[in-house]
C-alpha cells in the first residue's frame, strides 16, 4: 500500500504545479488566494508521507519497504531517514506557500513561483525514495531545473540572473559528473539498480565513487564549489532561501551518500576526505560570514559553516563505523532545516517591513516589530548552537560520540571544529543583540528604518508560517530527549540511517 | 584506445573545451555598450562619424544564453526519460516546469 501513498504524494504537488498556473491564466487569482489555493495540494503530499511514518509497516519495524507501482513510480525503497527528509522538505513548502501569499504580494508572479516550488520538492521526493540510480539523476535534474529560475526570479535585477545562470553552470557540471560515475558503474555491471554492492578495489569502482563524490559535494555547496550558493540563496525570495538553504542541498548530500553505502563504494578514503572538507567549509564558510554587511548574505555564508557540520558527522561515521554518528548527522540536518528556514523568512518579513538589509539597520528592530525579531533571534541562536537549541543537543551529541571512539586525528579535527563553533558566534550573537538594542554609536541608529506603510506586517499568513516553522524547530529540539523512547528513533539510533 | 571514451576522461575533456568557449565568449560578448551614449548620435559639427555598433547588454544576454542552456538540458533530460520506458508521465510535468521557466525568461524585464 505505501508505494500509492508515495505516488499519490508527488503526482499531488505536480498536478496542483500545473492547475495552479492554469487556473491563473484564466481567473487572474490575487497573489494571496493563489497562495491558499497551493496549500490543499502540499497537504495532501505532506498527509500522505504522514501516513506512511504512522503506518503499521514502519510500526512494526518492516522497513525498509520497497516496492512499485506499474506505470507511475519504478523500484523504490521507503525508510524512515528518507521520509523525515520529505516530510521536512513538504513542511517547509507549506510554510513558504504560505508566507509568499504576503511577501510576494508586490511581485504578483505567484501563478509561477508556486509550481516551480512544488515541482522542485516533488523531484526531491522522488530523487530520495527511487532506488535506481538513472532515476536518481532524472529526478535530481527535475528538481534542478525550477531550483535554477526560482533563484534568479526577480529578473529584472542583475544580481538574481547573475546568480541563476551561476548556479545552473555549475549544477550542470555537478549532475554531469554525477551522470557519468553512473555511466561507469553500468559500464562496469550493466546494472543501474542500487541495492548491487560493487568491488570497491577495482579502478572503474574508484574512478565511479571518485566522480559521483565530486558531483554531490558540488551540488551541495562545498569548497571549493561554494562560489554558487552565496549569491543563489542570498539573492532569492526568502521563502525559496528557506527550502534551498534548509533542506535541498542537505537532502542531495544524504542521496549521494546514501547511494555510494548502498553500491558499497563508501570507503575510509571517503570518510578522510570528508573530514578535510567539512574542516576547510566550516573556516572558509565562517570567515565569509564574519566579513559580510549584507544579513540573507551572512545567513547563506552560515549555511557553508552548517554543511561543514553535516559533512563532518557523516565523515565521522565512515571512518568509526558508529551508527549513532550517522544518526546525529540527520538530526542536525533536521535541526538546521527549521533553525535556517525560520532565519530566512523572519528576515524576509523585516525587509517587507523595514527594508533592510544590512546587518547594521537591525539596530533596535525588535522594539519596533517584536514577533519577526524574536522569531530571528532565535533562529540565530539555534544556528550559533546555544542550549536548548536543536542543533546545540546535536553538536553535543556529535562531541560525546566522537571523544567515546579513540581516534587521534578525529579527535583534533573535533577540536578544530569547536573553534569554528566558537567563531560563528562572532556573526550570530551581535545581530541577536544588535535587534533589541539601540546603540548610540552606530550610525544606522541616527537614521531609523522608515516602516513600509503598504505591507501588513502581521498578516495572519506570514505569522502562522512563522509560527509554524518555530513549533517544528522547538519540536526537533524537544524530540532530542524523547529519542530513547520512540521506537522509531530507537532502530535509527542502533541501526544508522543507511 | 577504447579507455579515452570513457565518461572520466570524456568529462575532462569538456571541461577543457567548456573553458576555452568560456574565454572565446568573453572576448566576443565583453560588455554592453549603454544604448544612451552621444556616440549612438550623428557627429553634427561638420565631421561625420559611424555610430558604434549596439551590443546586447549583458543582462539580457544572460536571460537568452540562459533559455538556450536550460531548453538543451530540457531536451537532455527528454530524451532520456522517453527512452527509459517507464515514468513516461514525469515528461509530461517535465515540459510543463520547462514552460513555465521559459515563461519567466521570456518575460519583460
Amino acid at each position: 500500500m505505501l508505494e500509492f501513498f508515495l505516488a499519490f504524494a508527488i503526482f499531488m504537488l505536480l498536478l496542483g504545479g500545473v492547475i495552479l498556473f492554469l487556473h491563473h491564466r484564466f481567473n487572474h487569482f490575487r497573489n494571496e488566494l493563489l497562495s491558499i489555493n497551493a496549500l490543499p495540494y502540499v497537504t495532501a503530499a505532506l498527509t500522505s508521507l504522514l501516513f506512511m511514518l504512522l503506518s503499521p509497516a514502519v510500526k512494526n519495524a518492516s522497513l525498509p519497504y520497497q516496492g512499485f507501482v506499474a506505470g507511475l513510480i519504478d523500484t523504490f525503497e521507503i525508510t524512515i531517514p528518507r521520509l523525515l527528509l520529505g516530510i521536512t522538505a513538504l513542511l517547509i513548502l507549506f510554510s513558504n506557500i504560505l508566507f509568499s501569499g504576503e511577501h510576494l504580494i508586490t511581485l504578483n508572479k505567484g501563478y509561477l513561483y508556486y509550481p516551480l516550488s512544488m515541482f522542485a520538492v516533488a523531484g526531491l521526493l522522488g530523487m530520495l525514495f527511487c532506488e535506481d540510480i538513472f532515476d536518481k539523476y532524472l529526478f535530481l535534474e527535475f528538481m534542478s531545473l525550477p531550483v535554477y529560475i526560482l533563484v534568479a526570479f526577480r529578473l529584472d535585477e542583475a544580481k538574481s540572473t547573475a546568480a541563476g545562470y551561476h548556479y545552473m553552470i555549475i549544477g550542470s557540471i555537478a549532475t554531469m559528473s554525477i551522470l557519468s560515475g553512473f555511466a561507469v558503474i553500468y559500464y562496469q555491471t550493466g546494472s543501474l539498480a542500487l541495492t548491487q554492492a560493487l568491488n570497491p578495489e577495482t579502478t572503474a569502482s574508484k574512478a565511479a565513487a571518485a566522480l559521483i563524490l565530486a558531483g554531490f559535494l558540488i551540488k551541495c555547496g562545498t569548497f571549493p564549489a561554494h562560489s554558487w550558493l552565496i549569491p543563489a540563496h542570498a539573492n532569492t525570495p526568502s521563502g525559496n532561501s528557506a527550502i534551498l538553504s534548509g533542506i535541498l542541498i542537505q537532502s542531495v548530500l544524504f542521496t549521494g551518500l546514501e547511494s555510494l553505502q548502498q553500491l558499497n563504494l563508501l570507503q575510509r578514503d571517503s570518510g578522510i576526505l570528508l573530514i578535510v572538507f567539512a574542516i576547510i567549509n566550516m573556516v572558509v564558510g565562517n570567515l565569509l560570514a564574519i566579513r559580510k554587511r549584507r544579513t540573507k548574505t551572512m545567513l547563506a555564508s552560515s549555511s557553508i559553516v552548517q554543511m561543514g557540520y553535516i559533512l563532518f558527522a557523516f565523515g565521522a561515521y565512515i571512518l568509526t563505523g558508529s551508527q549513532r554518528l550517522s544518526f546525529i548527522a540527520l538530526w542536525f540536518i533536521l535541526g538546521h532545516a527549521f533553525s535556517k528556514a525560520l532565519s530566512f523568512m523572519s528576515m524576509g518579513v523585516l525587509y517587507r517591513h523595514f527594508r533592510i538589509t544590512r546587518n547594521k539597520q537591525l539596530n533596535g528592530v525588535g522594539r519596533k516589530d517584536p514577533y519577526p525579531a524574536f522569531m530571528l533571534a532565535l533562529s540565530l541562536l539555534s544556528l550559533a548552537s546555544v542550549p536548548p537549541m536543536p542543533l546545540f543537543f546535536a553538536k553535543w551529541s556529535l562531541l560525546e560520540a566522537v571523544l567515546s571512539e579513540t581516534l587521534p586525528g578525529l579527535t583534533i579535527a573535533l577540536v578544530l571544529l569547536l573553534l569554528n563553533s566558537l567563531l560563528s558566534l562572532k556573526y550570530y550573537l551581535p545581530q541577536v543583540f544588535n535587534l533589541f538594542r539601540i546603540d548610540p554609536a552606530n550610525p544606522e541608529a541616527q537614521h531609523p528604518v522608515e516602516e513600509n506603510p503598504t505591507f501588513s506586517a502581521h498578516n495572519w499568513m506570514m505569522v502562522t508560517s512563522l509560527t509554524l516553522l518555530f513549533i517544528c524547530m522547538v519540536s526537533v529540539s524537544v524530540g532530542w530527549f524523547w529519542l530513547e523512547r520512540i521506537p522509531l528513533f530507537t532502530a535509527l539510533l542502533s541501526g544508522g540511517v543507511f | 584506445m577504447n579507455e579515452l571514451f570513457l565518461p572520466p576522461f570524456v568529462l575532462v575533456f569538456f571541461l577543457g573545451a567548456a573553458f576555452l568557449i568560456k574565454k572565446a565568449s568573453e572576448t566576443i560578448a565583453r560588455d554592453d555598450t549603454p544604448q544612451d551614449s552621444p556616440k549612438f548620435t550623428q557627429y553634427a559639427s561638420g565631421h561625420d562619424m559611424e555610430p558604434v555598433v549596439p551590443r546586447l547588454r549583458y543582462h539580457s544576454f544572460f536571460r537568452i544564453a540562459w533559455m538556450f542552456g536550460l531548453v538543451h538540458l530540457g531536451g537532455l533530460l527528454l530524451a532520456t526519460v522517453l527512452p527509459s520506458g517507464f515514468l513516461g508521465w514525469i515528461a509530461v510535468f517535465l515540459v510543463a516546469s520547462l514552460g513555465i521557466c521559459i515563461w519567466i525568461l521570456g518575460g519583460d524585464e
